[in-house]
């Protein structure tokens, strides 16, 4: 990260940074952060291409158009073939999930930008919510109902505890590995880059032979570079299908 | 979408008849649905996952099944009192609870099934 130091430490780039302070409420001290500031850009830029891409309506759709019709037709048929017309409803949400966790994870492999995705704070709100929607929405559709998704059935009645207990637990670690998931997928990648990274200007510094030496980790950064692009993407495709996945069960709890 | 073959009926100047019409509104809408089906299945988000997200998939369930039951345990423990006892019975469901996740995922993974689309709880009855 830093040109002035020699050695490149690979955790820097997780570092929140205050911008500007707003004030302390109960006690607690508020600041705007480069965390936060990310996250206004990715929703900023969101909203542009969705503002700019939606504005010409033009019936052969230019570029950004395009792009916005494809993103937008990509999640829909996404929530309409996992939860069908009822969870058209849901689109909305699944939309802007889905959008802010691509850009924000796009945002971060842009040299020195903040990526919000690789704080377990945030992945991890936003799986909470998810879950806590799930058990709403679970609840209000289907009443004492959704309590059999963990009572499978088939089961002999003396290991029924046993099982329901695990099911639970199963349930519960939902949230928890969804975002372990994307957190550890940001987290790792970002941390291998700036390794590699990091090899380069230490061989560079060694002469001749180092720099011979430094073509290795250089091939390597670019092709992580390309990787963590994949990632990237896949990872927000995941959340966003096993989102899905989750509010299936809680449309529809005996499956 | 192709062409309509040449009909007979409108080839002698006289209009089709109604059998005719009909045979061919069936064919029509047969090649609709045809097509139709053809582009649900090209529309379906098919990504290409690759194993890279399978190994990701099973890591993190297992670590978030064994984690949520020791943490489960750990807090009873904590309310009651009862120190080691809980957390050792919660570790164990847990894992037995990540297992059971990480089976469904394998599972689905064998049958083709993309990632995400599979995992609905309690499924793994039916077909044992």
């Amino acid at each position: 990260m830093a040109a002035a130091e020699d050695r490149v430490d690979p955790i820097h780039q997780f570092h929140i940074n205050d911008l500007f302070d707003l004030g302390t409420f109960g006690g607690m001290k508020f600041a705007f952060t480069n965390s936060a500031l990310f996250m206004f850009v990715a929703v900023g830029l969101v909203f542009a291409l969705l503002y700019f891409g939606s504005s010409s309506r033009s019936m052969v759709p230019g570029r950004l158009q395009s792009v916005a019709e494809e993103l937008y037709s990509f999640i829909r048929n996404l929530v309409h073939q996992t939860l069908g017309e009822e969870g058209m409803a849901f689109f909305p949400f699944i939309f802007s999930l889905f959008a802010f966790v691509l850009f924000t994870n796009f945002l971060g492999l842009i040299p020195y930008f903040f990526t919000v995705t690789s704080q377990l704070v945030i992945t991890g709100a936003l799986a909470v919510f998810i879950i806590l929607m799930v058990v709403v929405v679970g609840f209000a559709k289907n009443g004492v109902g959704f309590l059999s998704l963990f009572v499978p059935h088939g089961v002999p009645g003396a290991l029924l505890p046993f099982i329901s207990l695990i099911e639970i637990i199963s349930f519960l670690a939902r949230p928890v590995s969804l975002s372990l998931r994307l957190f550890g997928n940001m987290l790792a990648g970002h941390i291998v880059l700036k390794v590699f990274a990091g090899f380069i200007v230490g061989l560079a510094g060694l002469g001749i032979g180092g720099w011979i030496g430094a073509i290795g980790p250089l091939l390597m950064t670019v092709a992580i570079t390309a990787l963590e692009f994949l990632v990237a993407a896949l990872q927000a495709f995941v959340f966003a299908v096993l989102t899905c996945v989750y509010l299936k069960d809680a449309l529809h709890p005996h499956h | 979408m192709a062409r309509e073959p040449k009909l007979p009926g409108s080839a002698d100047g006289g209009g089709p008849d109604d059998g005719e019409l009909a045979r061919r509104l069936e064919r029509l809408s047969q090649k609709l649905d045809d097509e139709k089906r053809e582009q649900a299945v090209k529309d379906a988000p098919a990504v290409d996952t690759g194993n890279a997200a399978l190994v990701f998939r099973f890591a993190s369930e297992f670590v978030a099944g064994v984690l949520v039951g020791g943490l489960i345990g750990w807090g009873i423990d904590w309310a009651l009192g009862t120190k080691p006892i809980a957390m050792i019975v919660f570790l164990l469901l847990g894992f037995a609870a990540a297992l059971t996740n990480m089976v469904r995922v394998a599972k689905a993974a064998q049958a083709g099934v993309p990632v995400g689309q599979d995992m609905p709880a309690g499924d793994e009855d039916e077909d044992a």
